[in-house]
């Protein structure tokens, strides 16, 4: 290679990277109305050793040590060690300018920020729900820091430590967005809740109402959810229990188990999974019990890191667990398998996603994060119209039944059952209306002998077309039944027949 | 009734072949006051048998306040 063209692709080489190394020098900036992911514009150094100082950190970030971050928004997984990030922030204006920083989901336990300014004033905030003087996180959406921006660029840091899924979503933005934002997620949560909360009353109404254990143990699933999501949303830290600091380390864990437990004992009933599967019923009743006690003791024992594993399993087992009983019920041919089947993929792939995005395995995104409540709203429907369905197949058989029980089978005309509960009626209003009522009883003549001679098929042939005659000659009103053998002679008695007619 | 019997003699069928008259026996019981619906199946029992003891194939009837005893041959 001649040492020209080397210069020249040198030269190009430093044309490309130029715009990079520009923008590295610059930072981001967001306009009142805007927000803007910032994950993809931060460097990342994690704190593998001994606790680091803000002024080390800026070092190493200064020689090049952070990493650049791919994704919009960061996630380490359960377990990881304490991360610390930096971006660039400029404000092109000449005034100094509000804008919102939101970092992180709401169970963070220490989220530390720093704001340096272009003339190197240093601004920071503690934030965090393990402690009690540390800043508290909106519900719902993260910690809120607030910075007014000097112009040029400031630099910000971040650290945080958790043993809880390190899940990092950064934004940057204007006032006015941060207004449409939490509007944004009131309504959300507004719906979700709304919707839930009806579902559950709905479902404790038709218990009492019917006392069908279906409804109360939806019912009870459908309450544990909200549960959860109140707890690791923030709402409940915010809300209910603001002080309770070593009860909010544990609780969106033991939620997590609680939701599974309920959400399988509901299938397990619904599906009547102890006739069809005493084994899978009772394995299940195991593995709920196995997992439950192995969660109890890592919190018992402090072990936060492990009880997040343990609870996030239980999460990605359950929504497993939920699609196979829905496919075992479907090849069963269980009559509302269907629905619960639909109803479970939907559950499940709302409940995968938003795990493995808090575990870490999907890239951040809100509708990522999400993805459970939105699953559990069309889940929840679907369940609901199985539970209906459930309800109009028992109701179908029981009409069923009682029709069998009132209907002889050969003729179809009404049985000596039925001829005593309506013929009461006809009694009843003959005399009311002063109308005169007549009973026939008639049997055909020599009746065993058309049996003998030509047997039985063409002996309810004629039992069937004397039941058609009948029926014929009845008018509106009147009750044709089919008396049978009388009770006194036994079955090759000539069948009798029952007519009530006015005259 | 009366039709009822002629059809019994004329529209029942075997499977597949020639028409089979058929008669039979009627036992009629008018309801008169006071009485059960089970009194009434008895009042028309008893005509039935009454009908198949005076040879079958006729319809015996016993109205509204008559005695079980008296009845119409029709």
């Amino acid at each position: 290679m001649t040492r020209p063209f080397r210069l020249i692709m040198a030269s190009l080489v430093a044309l490309l990277l130029w715009p990079a190394c520009a923008l590295a020098a610059s930072g981001v900036w967001v306009s009142a109305d805007q927000q803007r992911h910032l994950g993809a514009d931060t460097h990342y150094l994690m704190e593998t050793g001994s606790a680091l100082s803000l002024q080390e950190v800026r070092q190493r970030f200064d020689n090049g040590q952070g990493r650049a971050a791919t994704s919009d928004a960061l996630s380490f997984g359960i377990g990881s060690a304490p991360v610390w990030l930096h971006l660039r922030v400029e404000n092109p204006g000449q005034h100094p300018q509000r804008r919102l920083f939101l970092a992180g989901a709401t169970w963070l336990d220490y989220v530390d920020v720093w704001f340096v300014d272009p003339d190197g004033t240093i601004t920071s905030f503690n934030a965090g729900d393990a402690e009690a003087e540390q800043q508290r996180a909106v519900p719902a959406m993260g910690y809120l820091f607030e910075h007014r921006w000097q112009p040029g660029v400031s630099e910000l840091l971040v650290r945080v430590q958790t043993d809880d899924p390190l899940v990092l979503p950064l934004i940057l933005m204007g006032p006015e967005a941060w207004e449409g934002a939490q509007r944004a997620t009131h309504y959300t949560y507004g719906i979700v809740y709304g919707f839930l909360l009806a579902l559950l009353a709905y479902n404790l109404m038709l218990f009492i109402g019917l006392r069908q254990y279906s409804h109360l143990n939806y019912s009870v699933y459908l309450a544990s959810f909200i549960a959860m999501n109140v707890a690791y949303t923030g709402h409940g830290f915010a809300w209910f229990w603001p002080e309770a600091f070593e009860f909010q380390r544990y609780i969106i864990f033991i939620l997590m188990a609680l939701f599974a437990c309920t959400g399988l004992r509901f299938a397990s009933v619904f599906l009547a999974l102890s006739d069809y599967s005493p084994r899978a019923n009772r394995a299940l009743a195991l593995g709920c019990a196995g997992f439950v006690a192995a969660l109890l003791v890592t919190v018992a024992l402090g072990l936060h890191r492990e009880a997040a594993y343990v609870a996030f399993t239980i999460a990605l087992l359950f929504s497993l667990v939920m699609v196979e009983l829905g496919w075992a019920a479907v090849a069963r041919r269980y009559p509302a398998g269907r629905y619960f089947l639909a109803a479970a993929c939907f559950g499940m792939a709302g409940t995968l996603v938003t795990t493995l995005t808090v575990w870490g395995w999907v890239p951040f995104s809100q509708l990522a994060f999400r993805a459970v409540e939105f699953g559990l709203l069309i889940e929840a429907t679907l369940l609901a119209l199985a539970v209906a369905y459930l309800v109009r197949q028992h109701e179908m058989a029981r009409r069923q039944a009682e029709h069998r029980a009132s209907v002889d089978p050969l003729t179809g005309l009404c049985n000596r059952r039925a001829l005593a509960s309506r013929g009461e009626a006809l009694l009843a209003m003959a005399r009311r209306n002063g109308q005169p009522l007549s009973l026939v009883l008639f049997d055909l003549d020599h009746f065993k002998l058309i049996n003998d001679r030509h047997g039985h098929a063409a002996g309810d042939q004629v039992l069937r077309d004397t039941a058609h005659l009948m029926e014929e000659q009845c008018r509106a009103g009147d009750l044709a039944a089919r008396w049978g053998a009388r009770s006194s002679c036994s079955c090759c008695r000539t069948p009798t027949w029952c007519a009530l007619r006015y005259w | 009734m009366t039709r009822l019997r002629e059809y019994l003699g004329e529209r029942i069928w075997l499977p597949g072949q020639q028409p089979l008259p058929v008669s039979a026996s009627f036992g009629v019981a008018g309801l008169a006051e006071e009485q059960t619906l089970e009194q009434l199946i008895n009042k028309a029992d008893r005509m039935l048998f009454e009908a198949k003891r005076q040879g079958r194939d006729r319809v015996c009837v016993c109205g509204p306040g008559a005695e079980p005893g008296a009845s119409a041959v029709v």
